[in-house]
């Protein structure tokens, strides 16, 4: 959205209250403000980075409470409590996340939605420190502007202006985090987080800051409301309050920022709605949350993109960090595709066997890759080259044997581990981040060496500037080398199926890798697109990368490998340069078997 | 029996159209990623024609469901073969039974143990603790168990050693002589150009070439591109 | 004291069978659609209340009046599976949560608004006077409701060993291209699975409810504590998901009698814990590393 809109919508937003002046109104304007920080919060943990916490809206109810008790029983003044009220709930939030993301998936979001009603049964139970189901009354009201320097102004109106300036400062600070390495790594992992951690992206500490930092802005509004109301009560901890959530996240649309802002204003009427609807208000809740499911399913923001026809961007911003900010960029840089391959850079792969159950895969596989050369794997279909690969990238175990980098032994490593010391691969199957843009997916692939932190991401520095123009040089010189500049703004999904294999061999470019696996990167290519291919690799070999190349394409193996190794069903039956291969009759036995031709 | 596509979904395949009559071994042939499985998985109704039209034995099946096809009597027998790995081999083959009637059932099993002994005396063993060959084997025999009309076969040779690929090469010419209409894909271009009665080379989602088994077998660009010669 | 513990163990068994119930219902949609019911714990609770009006209103005795309850609630079940996740199949999995969230929070409220929030009791032909069996007191009701729900967790193993239906189902958990290509009828089989699910809640919520009483909000905590016992004892193993529900409930029974009663149901979340730092695959597959 274009900067001038924003600041309408500033501007509107802080002068409300001139319009809507029925006291019961602003109040639901402000219990609205209040739940958009909540909605923003399950929005950064489920529409960025993917994670189906379905319990998250819970800590609401926790950060209301942190902030009560800190207030009320150890009398803090509210700012100070507001602010250690968060803090404590981001602290519980990541003690529940630990033992929560063991599970995947949907088991993963039961896990947390069980943990909501602990936190609620903890409530209810706990007399000594929450008064149970009589709650915490006498809540000391919140003064961000205090009356004495806005004489004549009405409470609400300052309370209103007070939270308008609050959540535009958050926005601008989840903005600058969204479009940081931090934001990009977190949607990686909701796109594609097996890419993700093939690219180094260690997928864990991320899914816990996202759990936490979601949970630190619900806090917010958890505490915001409670020195509102001035009372606080298991109810804040229920499901009901959960759903209300729900139906603001899902109502305004995931994944952006305007989506729960949206959501929290137009749906924060629900909770005084509901309220008078008393024995029903569930029944209602659960109404309004099926209909919005059935006529919303992309939300506000979805339904507004597409009646303006505006291609909606995920990652927000591109475009804007490039030319105007850092050193400007020189058009003739060299790619530096990092540190050329050391002469230690070999790859030794030593015995490596590997069972699937009772199936041998892989059977006593020896060979080496000298560093700065290209070496294809070839064999039939079924002959355990993929599996080679997937034991390489650090994705599978092998049943016995070892794999060593520059001397470092690589087979116990997870793959963003692998991926640290300087080993990336493609995937047979097609892999990137398919609603990303085909910039945004390059820039993603350039968190090994870019990334810094969160801290460094919110402030400003001439560092974080000059790095971010450097990661701008390296998505130009990639997409130039692939020949894919005239569609960096297009969604990956949209690609044609060979510019998606020619992505996924910038994404692995991108990563200043100093040794390539690619898993049959010229399948379903025609001619010219292969060509181009064979170009690209020995360009990487040019800048002294060391290429691993699994491919059924007989003439592009031939001429393009410095060394070739033979598997045939699971075992290495050859090993040499192109023209021994050739000749050998143990290899034409196996690719084309010893039936004879019919004349 | 007239099968036919007409552009199928994209984007991997482009406008495929091919037809299989009664009575035949038709192979599709090509690299991988090709699309070869794709239009198998269109036919068996496993993914959306997205344009085109599926015709079999004359009933549109475009846009029915897969669970209708089989009814039909179209089996697909699966690339990698797809066994339920935890089940025994004869559940397995009694799921390959599925939509028979409970008369017929033990009847068409009885019929498979003969066709295949070795299933006869492993039907009690799980799936995974088989060989590959065998494996194979039950899974055309699991195709088979409903007496279809039109079975497709994706690259049974997958992985298979070369004198098992022979045993292969037989289940498919036995399952012909039994008036089965057969498709076959495979990358293995010559087990498939021996077996056909006619090719169709698929390339980038696109039929390059197509013709009856012999002349695609000696055409200059298949055997350079598939043939290694 | 020893006496005071074999008595909560024994307690515990029955409770803890019938949470092995209840949990299996949950796995069985879990597994085979990749669904999380919400409303499973609304399901449980339209069994006791099916139960209870089936004996007041049709004058059925009490063991016809699980059978009703079982088949009402399959029918609930595949309206449910018909209306609120079939039309969504293709969306996300935080979207087919919130579907069948939505329904959950929809059947709390209308049961309490027909039925009003008043527990009720369901009327039962058991004499309510105790056996003693050495140290241990046991009434004939919890024999009974141990023993009909060990059966019903046998039956539903048998059903998905032996019975076509089953293998069809497994079939589908298993690998499901593969089963579409036998010629298995997925949407069928997605509601034979939610009337199955159903079933088993159902019977679970008109047993228990028979021993305690029936209310609109009684399904919140048995569903949490399902999929505990789903995690515990390992997704897709009856056996385990048997024996993970039992050690549940004697450990439930332990606290009630040596802790205090209040602590009870933190219990399930605390042995959830556990599990999940040690071994997320749970019991069944306790003697593999956790990969």
């Amino acid at each position: 959205m274009p900067r001038v809109a924003w600041g309408g919508a500033f501007i509107t937003l802080v002068a409300l209250p001139a319009v809507v002046v029925n006291p019961y109104a602003r109040h639901v304007l402000l219990v609205a403000l209040m739940f958009s920080f909540v909605a923003l919060g399950l929005n950064v943990v489920l529409g960025y980075a993917g994670q189906h916490a379905f319990g998250h809206p819970v800590f609401f109810g926790v950060g209301a409470y942190a902030s009560a008790l800190l207030s009320v029983r150890a009398g803090w003044p509210v700012l100070a409590a507001l602010a250690g009220g968060a803090a404590v709930t981001t602290l519980i939030a990541l003690a529940v996340g630990w033992p929560c993301f063991r599970l995947r998936g949907i088991y993963f979001g039961m896990a947390t939605f069980a943990f909501a009603r602990v936190i609620y049964l903890v409530a209810q139970n706990w007399i000594g420190l929450t008064r149970g189901p009589m709650g915490i009354p006498s809540v000391p009201p919140l003064e961000l502007l205090p009356a004495a320097m806005f004489p004549g102004v009405a409470r609400e109106v300052r309370l209103h202006v007070s939270l308008v300036l609050l959540l535009a400062l958050t926005l601008g600070l989840l903005h600058r985090v969204i479009g940081s390495a931090v934001g990009r790594s977190w949607i990686a992992l909701r796109e594609n987080e097996e890419l993700a951690g093939s690219l180094g992206i260690p997928a864990l500490r991320y899914k816990m800051a996202a759990f936490g930092a979601g949970a630190a802005l619900a806090a917010i509004g958890g505490g915001l409301y409670a020195h509102y109301v001035s009372f606080v009560s298991p109810s804040e901890l229920s499901f009901h309050y959960i759903g209300i959530v729900f139906i603001m996240v899902i109502a305004g649309g995931t994944g952006t920022l305007i989506g729960p802002v949206l959501g929290g204003l137009v749906f924060g009427v629900l909770p005084e709605v509901l309220r008078v609807a008393e024995q029903a208000r569930n029944l209602l809740l659960g109404s309004i949350l099926l209909i919005t499911i059935a006529i919303l399913p992309e939300g506000l923001v979805g339904l507004w993109a597409r009646a303006s026809s505006w291609r909606r961007v995920p990652a927000e911003h591109g475009a804007e960090t490039a030319p105007d900010r850092g050193a400007p960029m020189r058009q003739n840089a060299p790619l530096r595709a990092g540190p050329v391959a050391l002469p230690s850079d070999a790859l030794e792969i030593q015995s490596v066997t590997h069972r699937f159950g009772g199936l041998v895969v892989l059977s006593d596989v020896s060979f080496r890759v000298e560093p700065g050369t290209i070496l294809g794997l070839i064999g039939p279909n079924g002959a355990g080259k993929t599996t080679l690969f997937n034991i390489i990238s650090g994705i599978l175990r092998p049943t016995a044997g070892r794999a060593l980098f520059s001397g470092v032994p690589i087979t116990e490593c997870s793959p963003a581990a692998v991926a640290r010391l300087g080993i990336v691969r493609t995937f047979q199957i097609t892999s990137l981040f398919p609603d990303l843009s085909v910039e945004d997916n390059v820039r993603t692939a350039t968190y090994l060496w870019a990334h810094r932190g969160l801290v460094s991401a919110l402030a400003h520095t001439s560092a974080s500037r000059t790095r971010e123009a450097e990661i701008e040089r390296t998505v130009e010189e990639t997409l130039r080398l692939v020949r894919l500049t005239p569609s960096r703004k297009v969604p990956a999904c949209a690609l044609s199926y060979g510019a998606q294999r020619g992505l996924e061999v910038a994404l692995a470019l991108a990563t200043r890798c100093r040794l390539i696996l690619l898993d049959e990167p010229a399948a379903g290519l025609n001619p010219e697109e292969t060509a181009h291919l064979r170009e690209v690799i020995l360009g990487l070999r040019s800048r002294g990368l060391t290429v691993v190349l699994i491919e059924h394409d007989m003439q592009l193996v031939m001429g393009l490998c410095d060394r070739i190794v033979v598997l045939n069903h699971g075992e290495k039956i050859v090993e040499g340069s192109p023209q021994e291969i050739v000749t050998d009759p143990r290899v034409i036995e196996a690719y084309l078997g010893s039936e004879p031709v019919r004349a | 029996m007239g099968v036919q596509a007409g552009y199928g979904p994209a984007p991997v395949l482009q406008g495929v159209s091919l037809s299989v009559r009664e009575g035949e071994i038709v192979t599709l042939i090509g690299s991988n990623g090709a699309g070869k499985s794709t239009t198998l998985r269109a036919i068996s109704r496993l993914i959306p024609v997205r344009a085109g039209t599926i015709r079999f034995r004359g009933e549109l099946i475009s846009n029915a469901s897969s669970h209708l096809v089989v009814r039909r009597g179209l089996v697909h027998i699966p690339e990698g073969r797809r066994l339920f790995t935890d089940m025994t081999v004869k559940e397995n083959l009694l799921l390959g039974g599925y939509t028979c009637g409970r008369r017929e059932l033990d009847g068409r099993l009885a019929q498979v143990y003969e066709w295949f002994p070795v299933l006869g005396e492993r039907e009690h063993q799980l799936a995974r603790s088989l060989s590959g060959g065998e494996q194979q084997m039950v899974a055309i025999a699991r195709g088979l168990m409903i007496q279809p009309a039109f079975v497709m076969l994706d690259e049974p040779s997958l992985g298979l050693a070369p004198k098992l690929v022979g045993q292969v090469a037989e289940m498919i010419r036995s399952i012909r002589a039994r008036g089965i209409t057969v498709m076959l894909v495979e990358q293995n271009a010559r087990l498939a150009l021996e077996l056909a009665d006619r090719a169709y080379v698929l390339q980038t989602g696109r039929i390059a070439l197509e013709g009856p088994s012999r002349e695609v077998l000696n055409n200059q660009e298949v055997r350079a591109a598939y043939l290694g010669l | 004291m020893l006496e005071l513990a074999l008595q909560q163990v024994v307690n515990g068994l029955l409770v803890g069978a019938i949470y092995a119930v209840m949990a299996l219902g949950l796995m069985v949609i879990l597994g085979i659609l990749n669904v999380l019911n919400m409303a499973q714990g609304e399901l449980y609770m339209l069994g006791g209340y099916f139960s209870y009006y089936a004996m007041s209103l049709f004058g059925v005795d009490y063991f016809t009046s699980i059978i009703l309850a079982m088949l009402g609630a399959a029918a609930v079940g595949v309206a449910v599976e018909r209306l609120a996740v079939r039309p969504l199949l293709g969306r996300s999995v935080f979207t087919v949560f919130l579907s069948t969230f939505a329904v959950s929070m929809m059947l709390q409220d209308l049961a309490q608004i027909l039925w009003s929030p008043d527990p009720r009791e369901i009327p039962t032909p058991f004499v309510a006077k105790p056996i003693a069996l050495g140290p241990i007191l046991l009434t004939t009701q919890r024999i009974f409701v141990f023993l009909l729900a060990v059966a019903a967790v046998t039956g539903f193993w048998a059903f998905l060993r032996w019975s076509r239906a089953g293998m069809a189902i497994r079939a589908l958990a298993k690998d499901r291209d593969a089963a579409l290509l036998m010629g298995i009828n997925a949407d069928r089989m997605h509601a034979a699975t939610f009337a199955l699910g159903a079933a088993l809640a159902a019977a679970a919520g008109a047993l228990l409810g028979a021993m305690f009483n029936v209310y609109p909000t009684m399904g919140e905590l048995p569903l949490l504590k399902g999929f505990a016992v789903v995690i515990m004892g390992g997704m897709g193993s009856t056996g385990g998901v048997f024996a993970a529900g039992l050690i549940l409930g004697i450990a439930e029974g332990l606290t009630a009698g040596f802790l205090s009663t209040g602590y009870v149901d933190m219990v399930a979340f605390g042995t959830l814990i556990v599990v999940l730092l040690i071994n997320p695959r749970g019991i069944a597959h306790w003697g593999r590393s956790s990969a």
